[in-house]
């Protein structure tokens, strides 16, 4: 069954309930929250999405819930569970949602061993994908849905890129892209029809909302593709849009330190990151509009 | 694996290393530390001519200072 041909009030009482069971690209996670806003966030955001209507294992077993105490009076605040413990400290209630997203980053990042995970975006468009790792700030998630919404190609992940550790291929996770700031405004004016969260103010990333993941990238999760290109982007105002190669013994490096669990892998992990740069052409990419974005990578898109 | 004093001698690679060329460059992870190193030209030149498929052959006629920074990183011991 798909999320949106469950009612809304139906959604938030399985949440209140023993649980509501979506499926997440690979992983099967069951949620429980009673708070409104995280009810009204996933119904929206994960409407694509699968649920799973039978008992039975799940990955992952998460919660957001009220503090209780004076909490529930004075500041109120929510705090993440994850198999019964808390990981993080407690936050404002009205950060629920973004919480519960970075919480499942953070399940995902610490125990979804079977893959080589890495923090960078991926996207795929005939067959190929393109890996855009990306410190905080530099405009891989807003880059990321631009080229989704408006440029034809299909979103893998937008944080944890997963790699097979077998095949070496990349195993799609189209969850919400956070945006943060300005991104906010610059894709609700790129992509017009994008579906986004309510905005939450004042959280450690400041001003966030939450990108839905496009409907074709969810039907598609069963879609693994293999990698085409690594390209580092650089989000630089008032730049015109350049592309510059860069060697790839350096995009090795980067990409290994953006992993989550490369040294967990030792000889293995090392192994699947070479033949990864080595099938990839690799590139720096600054850029300013998302308009060139979408042509320089349409342009890349063709030479494989 | 500091400490390790250049020198004439025989130089081998360190156990436990895997490396891929890149062009002319070369990443070598060390299964024993789990670090991963970038080497540039002019290093992993010298890094594959210690390769066991040449002949052992004296660091005289190497890099004396390439020879050092791979020492110094660990990725070649003394003979």
């Amino acid at each position: 069954m798909i999320l949106s041909s469950i009612p809304g009030g139906e959604v938030a009482r399985r949440l209140r309930g023993d649980g509501l069971s979506l499926r997440l690209g690979p992983f099967t996670a069951a949620i429980r929250s009673p708070i409104a806003s995280v009810a009204e966030g996933i119904a929206a955001l994960y409407a694509d999405n699968e649920t799973l209507e039978e008992p039975g294992f799940r990955d992952f077993h998460l919660s957001v819930d009220a503090s209780g105490g004076l909490r529930r009076w004075v500041r109120r605040q929510c705090r993440f569970d994850f198999d019964g413990a808390s990981p993080f400290k407690p936050l404002p209630v009205a950060h629920a949602l973004p919480i519960l997203e970075w919480g499942l980053n953070w399940c995902i990042a610490s125990n979804a061993h079977r893959y080589l995970i890495i923090h960078a975006a991926a996207i795929e468009r005939g067959g190929r994908v393109a890996i855009l790792p990306g410190e905080p700030g530099a405009g891989k998630s807003t880059l990321c849905a631009g080229l989704v919404g408006s440029g034809g190609w299909r979103l893998l992940s937008d944080e944890l890129s997963l790699i097979d550790m077998a095949t070496g291929r990349f195993i799609p996770l189209a969850r919400p892209i956070s945006l943060k700031k300005e991104s906010i405004e610059i894709i609700r004016g790129f992509v017009p029809d994008a579906v986004l969260s309510r905005e939450t103010h004042d959280t450690t990333k400041g001003r966030v909302a939450l990108v839905k993941a496009t409907a074709d990238s969810v039907r598609r999760a069963g879609e693994t593709a293999a990698a085409g290109w690594i390209i580092f982007p650089r989000f630089v105002p008032g730049a015109p849009p350049i592309l510059e190669r860069q060697s790839k013994a350096a995009a090795f490096i980067e990409l290994a330190t953006n992993a989550f669990n490369y040294s967990i892998h030792g000889k293995r992990g090392f192994t699947v990151v070479a033949d990864v740069v080595e099938t990839c052409e690799c590139y720096r990419f600054t850029y300013c509009s998302l308009d060139d974005a979408v042509q320089v990578f349409a342009s890349l898109a063709l030479t494989r | 694996m500091s400490g390790i004093a250049p020198g004439p001698g025989r130089w081998r690679p360190a156990a436990g290393l895997l490396w891929r060329s890149f062009d002319d460059e070369l990443v070598v992870y060390d299964d024993r530390s789990g670090d991963t190193h970038r080497l540039t030209p002019r290093s992993a030149a010298v890094f594959l001519a210690l390769q066991p498929r040449d002949p052992m052959i004296e660091t005289g006629t190497l890099d004396a200072e390439v020879i050092d920074g791979l020492a110094r990183l660990g990725l070649v011991e003394p003979e």
